[in-house]
């Protein structure tokens, strides 16, 4: 597996451990495509009842999250926040502002800030 | 590239971009440009004035296909000039979210007057501001419709009541449409203010399917904007004397009242209510997300971040209605309204100014990054619309405000603005982005 593959099963595993964000996101049903611009693979996220997963290409998504595989690991492992490369342009979210919102308060609920 | 499930259609981008430019303020903003233009060619500076904005948001457009993010003018200024300078234009552009806030609250609180004049204006904008905040803080959200009707409904309305004012006007007032006084250029800088907030559905291209459609959206939305409003301009020029146009903080409910009698004043008072609750609402719901990301990026205090358990930035919220209602008191109080509109005017003319440079810059800078939109004509007409702005913004901050004396107090608060807003960044952000990063922070929201 690739290291943002892995990344994200980490991070995934960090949502799953966090009650209160499983609190937060109990009736928060998304999915969520992680597509990195300089590699050819991409990562599905599933969001439902609280619980989030990694899984198989699944639909539309709600959510679609580009960068170079260097920013998306270090934004999905917690080594720097999605806003300073959100802000320059690195990092791409496409969806609803709510739910690029709760993305961010997902990264500063287990990491802080 | 994939597509997204739940994706905004045209529609809303015309309706939110239209919507967000038409403010209540918008209407003494006429008032006062039609005292400039001379003769009754108000209609006609807001009709170029509606040409050139269509350039400004032309640049807006390549901009929002090269980055297409909420972050929109944070990013852009960050790629195409610096750090520094996107924090303070950022920062100043978030001000003139305020300001028009403010000036609507103003005229919320004159058109409460004309209806139940035993009741202080100023009551009404705190009641009023007040819902708006509140509603916004337990997350409640007007739908998308009910926000696409509203916009429709104010623009249909000003079409409507206007033509029905034109059908009766005698021959001879049809002479003077094309009269253009010596101040006609003051005029055509105030035009700029119609439209001012245009540009601020770029923050939404994440949500549509292709970026393609905000370009679209815009140039539609300026269409509406400029027959709406160009019309309302000849209709009141027409119908009203000239000053009762100019005194009057309520020249919509004149208009109504002289074309449709008692129905025409409560349906403007109708069309005024919508449109200033829309303005509060849009306008603290944007402003108040834009500082909390500006303070998660540590541009602004972290307490600006902080969530309730809707997950809704409460403090950034909170100060951004009291700061309008402040504003908005101080302006009730002097009634020197024709500053935040000049200041507003101002502000966005430079800011267009800045978008044609940035286009410049980022054709330079990253030449081959892909683009779902180019503006054509450049260098000259990217070039000449920035010329162009830079000199309506110093008319537009150099035109008198209402408060007597030869100081162009629109110049002095903008350049105020900006340099508390240079000093600040200069200062006081560096401060702020010290690498604190630590799990359990006060920023985290209160789920």
């Amino acid at each position: 597996m690739s290291a943002l593959g892995d990344t994200l099963e980490q991070f995934v595993a960090a949502c799953n451990h966090n009650l209160r964000l499983q609190e937060m996101n109990h009736d928060w049903d998304r999915l969520i495509l992680v597509q990195p611009d300089d590699a050819a693979e991409e990562h599905w996220i599933r969001y439902h009842a609280g619980v989030a997963a990694v899984v198989a290409a699944d639909g539309e998504p709600d959510l679609i999250v580009e960068g170079a595989s260097g920013v998306l690991v270090s934004i999905f492992s917690g080594a720097s926040t999605p806003t300073e490369p959100y802000m320059s342009g690195d990092l791409r979210v496409r969806g609803s502002q709510d739910d690029v919102m709760r993305l961010d308060i997902i990264a500063l609920l287990i990491w802080g800030e | 590239m994939a597509g997204l499930k739940r994706a905004l259609p045209l529609r809303t981008a015309v309706t939110t971009s239209a919507g967000l430019a038409s403010a209540a303020i918008n209407f003494l903003a006429v008032a006062e440009l039609a005292g400039y233009a001379g003769g009754r060619s108000g209609w006609l500076a807001i009709l170029v004035a509606g040409v050139l904005v269509t350039l400004a948001a032309g640049n807006f457009s390549e901009l929002t296909a090269l980055y297409p993010s909420a972050a929109a003018i944070r990013v852009w200024i960050r790629r195409g000039a610096s750090d520094q300078l996107s924090m303070v234009a950022s920062l100043v552009y978030v001000g003139t979210v305020v300001f028009v806030i403010a000036a609507d609250a103003f005229v919320l609180g004159h058109v409460f007057l004309a209806v139940l004049p035993g009741l202080p204006g100023l009551l009404w904008i705190a009641v009023l501001l007040g819902l708006v905040t509140l509603l916004n803080l337990r997350g409640i959200k007007v739908a998308g419709w009910v926000q696409d009707l509203n916009g429709l409904f104010l623009l249909g309305s000003l079409v409507v009541v206007s033509l029905l004012a034109l059908d009766h006007v005698p021959a001879p007032h049809w002479h003077t449409v094309f009269q253009m006084g010596p101040n006609w250029i003051q005029a055509l800088a105030l035009g700029v203010f119609v439209f001012v907030g245009f540009e601020w559905v770029t923050p939404l291209a994440e949500e549509f399917q292709d970026s393609r459609v905000i370009p679209r959206g815009m140039f539609m939305a300026l269409g509406l904007v400029t027959v709406a409003f160009g019309l309302f301009a000849l209709a009141a020029q027409m119908v009203l004397p000239a000053h009762g146009l100019a005194l009057s903080p309520v020249p919509q409910l004149l208009l109504g009242r002289a074309v449709l009698g008692g129905w025409g004043f409560w349906w403007m008072v109708v069309v005024s209510l919508t449109t200033a609750m829309t303005t509060f609402n849009g306008g603290l719901a944007t402003a108040s997300r834009f500082l909390y990301a500006a303070a998660r990026e540590r541009l602004l205090p972290p307490a600006l971040s902080r969530l309730n358990d809707r997950l809704v930035p409460k403090n950034a919220l909170v100060a951004l209605a009291v700061g309008a209602l402040v504003l908005a008191a101080v302006v009730y109080a002097t009634g020197v309204y024709t500053l935040l509109i000049n200041v507003g005017a101002a502000v966005e003319s430079f800011m267009y100014a800045l978008a044609a440079w940035l286009v410049l810059s980022l054709r330079h800078r990253e030449p081959n990054r892909r683009r779902t939109f180019r503006v054509p004509g450049l260098p000259w007409v990217t070039v000449l619309t920035m010329v162009v702005f830079v000199g309506l913004g110093v008319g537009a901050a150099t035109t008198a405000s209402g408060i007597p004396g030869p100081v162009p107090w629109p110049l002095v608060f903008v350049a105020a603005l900006t340099g508390i807003a240079w000093w600040y960044v200069r200062r006081i952000v560096p401060q702020l982005k010290s690498p604190v990063r630590a799990a359990g922070t006060s920023t985290r929201p209160d789920v």
